[in-house]
């Protein structure tokens, strides 16, 4: 996994990226699986924290890829989740720029976005 | 067959009883069971389905919470409106049915509660959609789960509200069941038992009844055949009465014929026929019209007589009496009865009876009467004559004693004394004076001349007296006499007298008398209007009264003879009540002492009593005698009117009236 600076030059595509507190953690697509549908809370001894924006390419196509889902199949599936007590419910915002900065400010917090734009980002894995 | 009546009657009211006590049970019950299962109920059932709906839209917010994806939302969603929408619609159903006002605001509250539970639940699920899961979990624990508690809340109070509700009106309607079926079997108990009751009284009074009718008939039985005899009888008897009606009309000595009001004659009798000589042919032909015509002939006023029968035909024989004349000098009396048949006039009968024998012999009883008035009256001058007589004798009697006591007085006069008294002044005519002064007699003389002046004056007074007595006597003898001339005339001269002066005066002619035999006169006279009356008359009466009390105390030999005389009066007349303590008159005489002739003394005429009574009713009064019996006194009252009666109303007084007081 590489913490990649912001307005990097790396070829775009999405990625699962986190709080710069999670750098050095790197997730197969098992781990990518397990955290993005809440059955792994914790990456690195923190509480794992899914920003995520309302709608996206990027976002789209990541979970599509990995997990099989559309956002809206993802929203559901943590909605049911946190109905349940399963946990906590990922933070939907209106846009993937206030996601990525959310997760920039939160420790622990992840979001899908083009590996492009994951500047003061970590890189958890690509796509 | 009353009691039953009774009975049944009262059965009737008994069962109109129940039926209006079971049919306000029955509207009770009705009314506890409609509240129940009009509003209870359904309240209960709607509230059941309201916390089967609230429960549901509890589960379907959660549904779709856990919603696998949107189409599961999206169905959950549209579930969830559909509960809403039945919520509301059972809410609505409640408020319709609940019937009172703490019901209802629990209705509104709730009705408040769910719609608020169910903005708050759209706003979740909305923020659920939109991912904002952390505001929708606030709003879950805020709003939602708030809101859905106070909604169980106010279904458990509804709940609690409408089960103690049903509770008590299905304890009243219990009890009112349980109160019309204790009523009704009480009353289905009695009612039978008075019915059965009933029944068998019934039943004992057709058994009466059938008894009673088969004793009338029984009796309906006899009395036939006792009615079948008694017409055997009957028929018999009017067979008999037929024979006797026939030979009675025939022995009649008058004319009898009987027609009906078609002109038809019914009957006849031979006498009828004979009186009117009355044509065989004739009466064959029954035509009662042509026997008139025929019998109009002989009468003196044909036209008149035939006008009365045509009279008697339109008033249907209408009862009258009259009298024909016939040519021929007979006098026939014509009787005209009606003949009915129940009410209704069907005939008449018409009775003629030969009067003229009996006319002639009227005319001589006539001539007859009219000759024994005259003797009669004759025969009362007579009477009078000799009652004036017997008054003029009493009268005499008092003028006898007066010239007796006069003559007696005078012989035993002191006038003698006076001579004496001369002679011996003579004797001392030489010494009058010594004489008057030394003279034992001459001083004497003087106060016996004083005594014998006086003697002689009361002599003379007393002469007087007598003279004067006797005067009055002798003006009544005058007065009887001029009485008997008014007696011969019939009327008297009335004058306006006073009653007690007539008795006092009355006294006085008697005073000798009742003086000798120690009668002591007791006056009770009261206050009395003067009359206008023949005083003559009167006097004689209370002469005679007076005269008859002095002799029946003298009768009866005792000591204490008294005679009361009372006057009283008032506005009609006055009363003069003449009372002794005499013999007494026994019960059988006293309805014949005033007869003429009738007399208990010796000596009487037996004629003042009757002159009395006969003057009394000539001036409109009467005269009464009562006695209690033998021995104890007799009362004789004399009553008199205030004014005579008018000449024509005066009583003509006959032996025969007086013979009766």
């Amino acid at each position: 996994m590489s913490l990649l600076p912001c307005g990097g030059s790396l070829q775009a595509a999405p990625a699962l990226a986190g709080n710069a507190g999670l750098l050095g953690q790197t997730l197969d697509a098992d781990g990518v699986r397990a955290v993005l549908l809440g059955k792994k809370i914790t990456l690195g001894g923190v509480r794992v924290v899914i920003a995520m924006a309302r709608t996206g390419n990027a976002q789209n196509a990541f979970l599509q890829s990995h997990i099989g889902m559309t956002t809206s199949q993802f929203q559901n599936h943590w909605r049911r989740l946190f109905m349940t007590g399963g946990g906590t419910a990922p933070k939907i915002f209106e846009t993937e720029t206030d996601a990525r900065k959310f997760a920039a400010e939160t420790p622990g917090a992840i979001v899908i976005t083009d590996s492009a734009n994951a500047t003061g980002l970590a890189i958890l894995s690509a796509n | 067959m009353l009691l039953t009546a009774l009975c049944f009657t009262l059965i009737a009211l008994g069962v109109a009883g129940i039926t209006v006590v079971s049919r306000k049970y029955s509207r009770q019950g009705t009314r506890q069971t409609q509240t129940l299962t009009g509003e209870f109920l359904p309240g209960l059932m709607t509230l059941a389905r309201l916390q089967d709906a609230t429960l549901n839209l509890k589960s379907l917010n959660y549904q779709f919470a856990l919603a696998r994806d949107e189409a599961a939302m999206s169905e959950q969603r549209r579930a969830f409106h559909a509960t809403t929408e039945q919520v509301t619609r059972g809410v609505a159903q409640l408020k319709v049915l609940a019937q009172d006002e703490p019901t209802q605001h629990l209705i509104a509250d709730f009705a408040v509660d769910v719609q608020s539970y169910c903005r708050h639940a759209e706003k979740f699920q909305a923020e659920l959609s939109a991912g904002e899961f952390e505001k929708a979990m606030a709003s879950l624990d805020q709003q939602v789960s708030p809101a859905q508690k106070r909604i169980e809340t106010q279904l458990e109070a509804l709940d609690d509200r409408y089960f103690r509700l049903s509770d008590a009106a299905g304890t009243r309607t219990t009890t009112v069941l349980a109160q019309s079926n204790r009523f009704g079997l009480l009353a289905t108990i009695a009612l039978t038992g008075f019915t059965l009751f009933c029944l068998s009284v019934t039943l004992a009074a057709i058994r009466a009844l059938l008894a009673q009718v088969e004793r009338r008939d029984a009796e309906r039985q006899a009395a036939q055949n006792t009615l079948e005899k008694r017409v055997e009888e009957r028929t018999e008897e009017l067979a008999a009465s037929l024979s006797v009606l026939d030979a009675t009309l025939n022995s009649t000595a008058d004319g009898i014929l009987a027609t009906d009001f078609s002109g038809r004659v019914v009957c006849q009798n031979a006498k009828f026929v004979a009186m009117w000589g009355i044509p065989a042919e004739m009466m064959k032909r029954g035509d009662a019209i042509e026997m008139a015509a025929f019998v109009a002939s002989g009468v003196k006023d044909s036209d008149q007589f035939l006008q009365r029968i045509e009279e008697l035909y339109a008033n249907r024989g209408e009862a009258t009496f009259d009298v024909i004349e016939l040519v021929d000098g007979r006098i026939f009396e014509r009787y005209i009865q009606p003949q009915f048949a129940g009410e209704e006039r069907t005939g008449m009968v018409v009775n003629f009876r030969d009067i003229t024998e009996r006319k002639r012999s009227e005319a001589e009883l006539e001539g007859t009467h009219r000759r024994l008035l005259e003797i009669s009256r004759q025969a009362g001058m007579a009477e009078v004559a000799t009652s004036v007589l017997h008054n003029v004798g009493n009268v005499l009697n008092s003028v006898n004693i007066s010239c007796s006591v006069v003559a007696d007085k005078v012989r035993k006069s002191r006038i003698g004394s006076v001579a004496k008294t001369a002679s011996l002044l003579r004797e001392h005519a030489h010494d009058l004076g010594a004489f008057f002064t030394s003279d034992p007699t001459g001083l004497k003389l003087p106060d016996f001349l004083g005594k014998l002046a006086g003697l002689l004056s009361k002599e003379q007074a007393d002469v007087l007296q007598e003279l004067q007595l006797l005067g009055q006597n002798i003006e009544h003898i005058n007065d009887i006499v001029a009485m008997q001339q008014n007696y011969a005339r019939v009327s008297g001269v009335a004058e306006i007298i006073d009653v007690v002066d007539l008795v006092e005066d009355s006294l006085r002619m008697n005073a000798g008398a009742l003086t000798r035999h120690e009668v002591q006169p007791t006056r009770e006279y009261g206050e009395v209007p003067p009359i206008t009356v023949e005083k003559h008359k009167v006097l004689q009466i209370l002469v005679n009264l007076i005269r008859n009390a002095k002799y029946a105390c003298d009768e009866s030999g005792r000591d204490d003879k008294r005679l009361t005389v009372q006057v009283t009066g008032d506005n009609e007349g006055v009363r003069i009540a003449i009372v002794d303590n005499g013999v007494g008159i026994p019960a059988e005489n006293l309805t014949r002492i005033f007869s003429h002739g009738f007399t208990t003394r010796k000596d009487g005429h037996g004629f003042g009593l009757h002159s009395a009574v006969l003057a009394a009713h000539e001036m409109g009064g009467r005269l009464t005698a009562r006695s209690p019996g033998v021995g104890a006194g007799a009362t004789f009252t004399l009553e008199l009117p205030i004014t005579p009666p008018r000449e024509g109303a005066k009583l003509t007084a006959t032996h025969a009236e007086f013979a009766i007081l």
